[in-house]
């Protein structure tokens, strides 16, 4: 928002057009060559295209699988975890989305996460680290509409909860499928109250399914009592 | 002193692409008359005492101007080369040592003395240069010789019988090394660095250096029109009569002058008041008259002819120069003695120059908002104007006024229009726009005479951004400026009711280039193009720093289409920069709905696979489309290609170039260049029915027509009055003024 200052103090030079108007290219580049390093942390914005609808932020796709008879330590999980791509449009979100499965056509013990750019789908993520997230189990079957009503709820920005949203994962299980999505401050209860009843009403909940909210801080205790590791942490 | 020295010794390196021919022949003509056949064997035979030189181009010219100059035994003549000479000298000592750094010299503005004197002689001189570009009588050289042009020379130009005076007639042999020199441009052209060597060798060389300051006082800048225009300014100036341009206007030629033609190369600083010549004469454009007349200051609303003509106005488009603009660049001015400069001065010329064609629409830019509200505003009330004023944004404190005539006109809606988007990153600078729907009123009595209402009038006005290398910029401050003019339009249309279309002011680019381009042909393929070009006031293409245009040119949050239409959201975009709150804004400015982007999942870009997916096995190998039925296509006018268009059918009432000699018009002027910035477009009448609505939302059928304009004037013929601002002209442009007929 820095517009008017750049226009006052520039006004008729022009002097920094360039670098307005030529990231785009040596950005796709760029790009190209962090995502062969799946957990870089630090990826170039992606733009929107020709004519394409821009998101209010750009989000990225990760998938993870847990590796069977592995310890899920810290360390694996984020070697398990594998961003897929990132997206700034609509247009270039039904890309991505359109040529991955169905969460319902999953196999295994796998996750899809969809987070904004920038922040990682981990509990220790700095946006995270404070957050909770709402969750709802699913029985199987129904995993696949819900996933979908649920981000598109998210980049369509229907939670208006600001800049609250951190993201949202689908976890495919055995018995159940669950679907969550996570905020930034756990404490902030008219946010996650809101939150809840935007999902109620974009996911077409019936009235009886139950909605849990578990901040990340339980998550991590839980976790942490489970496996009995002190340095242990992680996503899901 | 040095750096203007350079500046006015290497000018006309860069611009030399323009007229400098023209400048050639100026100083040569010293009362030469010149057929057309001369014009051609000079080109094949050149003067002899110019042969060993004839290889570089300015030689060529010092040599030929010289036995030009002493064939003619004009005194006068001599004695200003004599001047100059001096000058030139001086100039050609400095020259050599400094390295011709061409860009430095075209940022150099500074104006310094010596052109100034220079430039005095030299206006003269032009002075006379330009009464010979007149529309002449009878001139027996060339009526004899109508087929002898050389294939340079234009047609028109030769055939063209010329008021030759007795004194300036000179035996036809004696002329051709000055036309040789004229048919020679190429090699003369691309010399430009050699010369200074020559005007040090030898008072020959000076002439030459009259040239190339005549060049400077005589740049054009319609490249494209180069060729036309060089060949035909060799031939023009070749009388020393002042006699108006254009066709069918010799009974406005100046006559006191035509009895002291000897004195030409001296006409006295003070000429232009005595002689009271009409600089700007109106033009009819109905085939049927081409006399020059005055125009009809309160035109009748209806002919005799009822059925024809339903309602005659008069639109104005004037930049009137801000006084605070005017302070901040004074290097622009230099060249102006300082009255003429003087707010009080300029608006009293200002005001007299409404009062004499008292337009029924006038618009204005760069009013300053301080004289806007202490003079202009009263005065324009006063004399029956209706005001809309709109300043520019920031600390800018000038912006545009639309003012039309109470009695002839009523107001429908306004649209006050700031291009300052604080959402979008390439709308950031803060220029402004002013769209009014007009209905025009008949006189009474008049209306039981007709059938059915005059069709009312948009009337859009806007003074774009200046920068020549924010070609972007300036599209996207055009696309919402026509933007507001189809929704207006179609506001209005939607009742079933005609509706015109005028888009005028100043929108800092030169004819036929991109943006121009646009306009008038209504699309235009920028993808790939660089910036600067768009607007082409500056040819920068050897700077460092330009860029290219892109698609999308603007991002959709602009909320205007490709097709410079609002898209349905848009009141909500408005909504938001009004508000201009932060937080509210984020909150929902990207909201999107669910069926809405279901309506995208299958569109055409969805289905290319992403370079950059990462490909999992049984995760990301999906092929789309096979799950749901693909949804109804987006309306076109959603995207936005490479491609910028409009359906308003504009078309220039100005042709950009002279009639008659062909020399561009200029309607901006000051110590640096001069360009037709300005314009007014119009919806003209159309022969064949468009079946608009089908390809790019074409809207507006027009149906004025144009049927007269005050002439501009060419860029010799404001520096023989000293450039603009003058003791004529109160502003750095010129009035642009047209009479229209709506059906």
């Amino acid at each position: 928002m820095n517009n008017k200052f750049d226009a006052l103090k520039d006004d008729d030079s022009g002097d920094h057009d360039q670098d307005q108007s030529s990231p785009k290219n040596c950005e796709k580049e760029k790009n190209e060559d962090e995502d062969k390093e799946p957990n870089t942390a630090k990826k170039k914005m992606v733009v929107p295209g020709v004519g394409e609808h821009p998101l209010q932020y750009n989000y990225t796709f990760w998938y993870s699988r847990r590796t069977p008879g592995r310890p899920a330590s810290t360390h694996s999980y984020e070697q398990n975890i594998k961003q897929i791509g990132s997206f700034a449009s609509v247009e270039q979100f039904w890309r991505f989305y359109s040529h991955m499965v169905r969460p319902g056509d999953l196999t295994g013990h796998s996750d899809f996460h969809l987070f904004k750019e920038g922040i990682k789908p981990m509990w220790e993520d700095d946006a995270n680290k404070m957050g909770g997230k709402w969750i709802i189990r699913l029985r199987k079957g129904l995993v696949s509409r819900c996933w979908e009503n649920l981000i598109l709820a998210m980049l369509g920005e229907q939670f208006m909860v600001g800049e609250e949203i951190c993201g949202a994962v689908v976890s495919v299980r055995f018995q159940e499928d669950i679907v969550s999505i996570w905020n930034k401050t756990a404490s902030d209860q008219a946010t996650t109250a809101r939150v809840r009843d935007t999902l109620r009403r974009v996911l077409n909940l019936p009235p009886n399914t139950i909605m849990e909210y578990k901040t990340h801080t339980d998550s991590i205790k839980a976790w942490v009592d489970f496996h009995g590791l002190v340095t242990a942490s992680g996503g899901r | 002193m040095i750096g203007s020295l350079l500046f006015y010794g290497l000018y006309p390196l860069s611009r030399y692409l323009s007229d400098q021919s023209s400048a050639i022949a100026k100083p040569g003509i010293s009362g030469s008359c010149i057929t057309g056949k001369q014009v051609c064997e000079g080109s094949d035979v050149p003067p002899s005492s110019g042969t060993e030189n004839q290889l570089g181009g300015e030689q060529e010219y010092a040599q030929e101007d010289v036995p030009s100059t002493t064939i003619n035994g004009e005194q006068p003549n001599t004695e200003l080369h004599g001047k100059l000479e001096t000058m030139a000298l001086s100039t050609a000592d400095e020259i050599p040592s400094t390295g011709a750094s061409e860009e430095r010299l075209m940022d150099h503005w500074d104006s310094p003395v010596q052109y100034k004197q220079a430039t005095t002689h030299l206006h003269q001189q032009v002075f006379d240069v330009n009464l010979n570009e007149m529309k002449p009588a009878e001139s027996p050289g060339s009526a004899q010789h109508p087929d002898a042009l050389s294939e340079d020379a234009l047609p028109q130009v030769v055939t063209e019988d010329r008021t030759v005076p007795e004194e300036s007639c000179i035996p036809a042999g004696i002329e051709e090394p000055e036309v040789s020199e004229v048919q020679a441009p190429l090699p003369w052209r691309e010399c430009w660095d050699e010369y200074t060597e020559h005007i040090m060798e030898g008072k020959e060389a000076c002439v030459l250096d009259l040239r190339s300051l005549l060049s400077c006082c005589q740049t054009h800048q319609a490249d494209e029109r180069q060729e036309e225009t060089e060949a035909e300014e060799n031939c023009g100036p070749q009388t020393c009569w002042h006699i108006s341009t254009g066709p069918g206007l010799a009974n406005v030629v100046d006559c006191p002058l035509l009895q002291f033609p000897s004195m030409s190369y001296y006409p006295p600083f003070q000429h232009a008041q005595p002689l009271e010549v009409v600089w700007r004469v109106w033009e009819e454009v109905s085939a049927s008259h081409t006399s020059a007349v005055e125009p009809v200051k309160t035109p009748s609303c209806c002919d005799a002819n009822p059925e024809c003509a339903l309602f005659d106005f008069t639109v104005m488009s004037y930049n009137i120069l801000s006084q605070d603009l005017l302070e901040a660049n004074q290097q622009l001015y230099s060249h102006c003695p300082l009255e003429v400069l003087d707010w009080s001065n300029r608006c009293q010329l200002l005001q007299q120059e409404i009062l004499k064609w008292m337009p029924d629409i006038m618009c204005l830019q760069e009013v300053q908002e301080s004289h806007y509200n202490e003079h202009l505003h009263p005065f324009l009330s006063q004399i029956g104007y209706k005001c809309v004023y709109k300043r520019r944004t920031g600390t800018k404190t000038d912006g545009c006024a639309t003012c039309y005539r109470g009695d002839r006109f009523s107001e429908i809606s306004a649209s006050l229009l700031e291009f300052f988007r604080p959402e979008t990153e390439l709308m950031d600078r803060d220029n402004v726009g002013i769209a009014l729907l007009l209905q025009p009123i008949l006189p009474p009595g008049s209306s039981e005479i007709t059938v059915k209402a005059p069709p009312c009038i948009c009337i859009a006005n806007t003074h774009l951004l200046f920068n020549p290398r924010r070609g972007d910029v300036k599209l996207a401050q055009l696309a919402i400026m026509l933007a507001e003019i189809h929704a207006m339009v179609k506001a209005y249309k939607s009742r079933g009711q005609q509706c015109n279309a005028i888009l005028c002011g100043d929108f800092n680019a030169v004819p036929h280039m991109p943006l121009y381009h646009l306009i008038t042909s209504g699309q235009l393929y920028y993808h790939g193009l660089p910036a600067w070009m768009v607007s082409g006031v500056e040819d920068l293409s050897y700077k460092a720093n330009n860029y290219t245009l892109y698609a999308p040119l603007w991002p959709s949050s602009l909320g205007v289409t490709g097709m410079c239409q609002y898209t349905t959201s848009q009141e909500k975009w408005e909504h938001h920069s009004n508000k201009g709150g932060c937080s509210f804004r984020k909150l929902c400015k990207l909201q999107y709905s669910h069926g809405f982007l279901l309506q995208l999942r299958l569109c055409p870009a969805a289905c290319v696979r992403p370079d950059d997916l990462v490909f999992i096995p049984c995760v990301t190998d999906n092929t789309p489309g096979l799950t749901r039925p693909s949804p109804p296509p987006l309306k076109q006018n959603h995207v936005m290609g490479p491609t910028i268009c409009h359906g308003l059918g504009l078309r220039s009432v100005y042709q950009h170039v002279l009639p008659g000699l062909g020399h561009p018009e200029v309607t901006t002027l000051h110590s640096e260049a001069g360009a037709t910035v300005d314009y007014i477009f119009y919806t003209p009448k159309c022969d064949r029915p468009s079946d608009d609505q089908n390809d790019f939302g074409s809207l507006v059928s027009g149906s004025l027509e144009l049927t007269g304009y005050l002439s501009l004037l060419s860029e010799g013929d404001l520096w023989s009055m000293e450039g603009l601002p003058n003791q004529h002209f109160p502003s750095d442009h010129l009035s642009l003024l047209a009479r229209f007929k709506a059906w």
